[in-house]
């Protein structure tokens, strides 16, 4: 594979929701699910779009399933050898980026940069400091280096600009410290402003 | 106003315990609830706590018993079948009359079942769960923010009664990522002095026994009889309810959580539609609420109970009800969550008379 993008970071900081929209704004050749944590909302809950927009997508046999056993699909090997790009979205925390090591051979050969998507809501990244704990724990645990960081800061509903640009101005902060470059700050489209990742909500929530 | 933070309802639930002043959790993982355990593993070290990954539901909710009994603020938290294994331990710390939390993230069953959203444990919450003549006080959250208000309060009835609380959600308020703020919560009770705690006499005072044995049938028929008088108090005091556009309603759906919510959207759509619907939506399980049912039995055509189960609170409602409106049913199972169009096409069908 020539290129591969990894999304990770703390649980409930928008990983997923993220992932899908880059993988359709970049028009990759593939989506790989490898959430070993998460039990409910799943890249795999966007199965039918990804495919109609024509990317395949990889997931555990049991994702979205009632079936409760965290296995990996054993066609992301498929995807290293034959898809041009491809994106993995991994489970969250270090718990979640540990199935990365698993594949440390195959990023050797290709262009890989990893992710880390930050919401300055969540609060275990809510500061500079919490930030940076949770890059080591992740990097330890994937055997990767996190290569930039997204702020996705968000409260769902109650997000105003406020919120984001926050958000944007503690991630940028957090860059700096930790000499990474800042990627982006992505926000749902009815909040976007130019030159930010407008993001659609494809990630099926709650029925209300 | 206070700063609100994005949480899932199992860190919530977790967080509004520390700030509750529990320091002992026990308990064992299963989803969807284990980020109760994961983020009590991360927190309790920090702030002097203790957090324990017991070999079992069995062993924890024991360890649970003996907190409870050296008079500590203790939560052990679980998912239906986890919360099966509890009940034997549940049963002895309601015998010995010790104030502890229990959560259940409740998940389809009956057996492993799986592990999506369900409120199929309403009858082993409210009517026993465990054996012998006992209640636990059963509250209902449907939002992640009344999770956090209500696990304090769990705290603060637990203690004030000196009887297990259960907190009881579905998988969907576990998992799902709510803004919440923290400080919201003042305690209305005023607590006494655990002097009844196991905490070594110091050579000070006569021997605290914790115990739930009593041979002698004249003995423990008085002090069940005496816990039955502190049960009655609760009926009288505790029960709660919210009411939505009961006023005028023709028909009023009872649903209690999640399900509480998507029936809300489900009555919005059916005013829209000219249908006069509302909502009684229990935050106690037990004591249950009769006194709106009471209210309004004789002002509605019927009422709709919608659960996730095959029917389970219904039961509590015919009784409120007391056969002076119809109840009809609606519901789904397993882990399937009903949405709010199940839920009008149910409400068009009720009025269009097709029952």
């Amino acid at each position: 594979m020539k290129k591969v993008t990894v999304f990770t970071g703390h649980f409930g900081s928008g990983k997923t929701e993220v992932a899908v929209n880059y993988a359709i704004a970049n028009k990759v050749s593939a989506i790989c699910d490898l959430d070993i944590v998460n039990p409910y909302f799943r890249t795999n809950d966007a199965k039918k779009l990804l495919n109609e927009k024509g990317i395949k997508v990889i997931a555990p046999n049991f994702a979205s399933t009632n079936v409760d056993i965290p296995s990996l699909p054993p066609d992301v090997y498929s995807v290293f050898a034959s898809c041009e790009s491809a994106i993995l979205d991994v489970g969250g925390d270090e718990d979640g980026a540990t199935v990365l090591g698993r594949y440390r051979q195959l990023f050797k050969d290709s262009e890989t940069e990893v992710f880390m998507v930050v919401n300055v809501f969540r609060p275990e990244t809510s500061d500079v400091e919490g930030i940076a704990l949770m890059k080591d724990a992740i990097e330890n645990a994937s055997r990767l280096k996190i290569s930039g960081l997204i702020n996705n800061s968000n409260l769902l509903e109650l997000t105003t600009r406020e919120h984001i640009e926050r958000g944007e101005e503690l991630v940028k902060k957090a860059c700096g410290e930790l000499s990474l470059p800042f990627i982006f700050t992505s926000a749902m489209r009815e909040y976007a402003k130019e030159g930010e990742f407008p993001l659609n909500k494809y990630i099926k929530m709650a029925q209300w | 106003m206070e700063e609100k933070v994005l949480m899932k309802g199992n860190e919530a639930l977790a967080r509004a315990a520390i700030e509750a002043g529990c320091r002992f959790f026990f308990g064992y993982p299963i989803t969807p609830q284990t980020e109760v355990a994961a983020y009590m593993a991360k927190q309790m070290p920090k702030i002097g706590g203790t957090f324990l990954q017991a070999e079992s539901e069995v062993a924890a909710i024991n360890m649970v018993y003996g907190a409870a009994g050296a008079g500590a603020r203790v939560l052990t938290s679980s998912s239906s079948p986890g919360v099966s294994l509890k009940s034997e331990g549940i049963s002895y710390i309601a015998g010995s009359d010790l104030p502890c939390v229990i959560c259940n993230i409740v998940r389809g069953g009956p057996g492993l079942g799986g592990i999506q959203p369900a409120q199929s444990d309403y009858f082993q919450a409210t009517k026993g769960g465990g054996h012998g003549d006992y209640h636990m006080i059963v509250l209902a959250p449907c939002s992640v923010q009344e999770m956090v208000n209500l696990v304090k309060e769990a705290f603060d009835l637990a203690d004030y009664y000196r009887m297990p609380v259960m907190i009881m959600g579905d998988g969907m308020l576990g998992q799902m990522m709510e803004p919440v703020s923290f400080g919201s919560y003042k305690s209305s009770k005023e607590l006494a002095e655990k002097t009844w705690a196991t905490t070594g006499t110091k050579l000070e005072r006569k021997r605290n026994i914790i115990n739930s044995l009593y041979i002698t049938p004249e003995e423990l028929e008085k002090l069940v009889v005496e816990r039955y008088k502190k049960y009655d108090t609760i009926i009288e005091s505790e029960a709660r309810s919210e009411e939505y556009m009961c006023e005028d309603a023709d028909i009023i759906i009872a649903a209690y959580g999640t399900i509480a919510r998507v029936s809300k959207t489900a009555i919005k759509r059916a005013r829209d539609k000219g249908l006069k619907v509302g909502l009684i939506r229990p935050i106690t399980l037990w004591p249950f609420d009769k006194k709106p049912f009471e209210k309004y039995s004789e002002k509605v055509k019927s009422f709709l109970t919608v659960e996730m189960s095959m029917g389970q609170m219904i039961e509590d409602v015919k009784l409120a009800v007391s056969g002076k409106a119809p109840v009809e049913f609606y519901g789904r199972t397993g882990g399937m969550i009903p949405t709010p169009e199940e839920i009008l096409e149910k409400l068009e069908n009720m009025m269009g008379g097709e029952r």
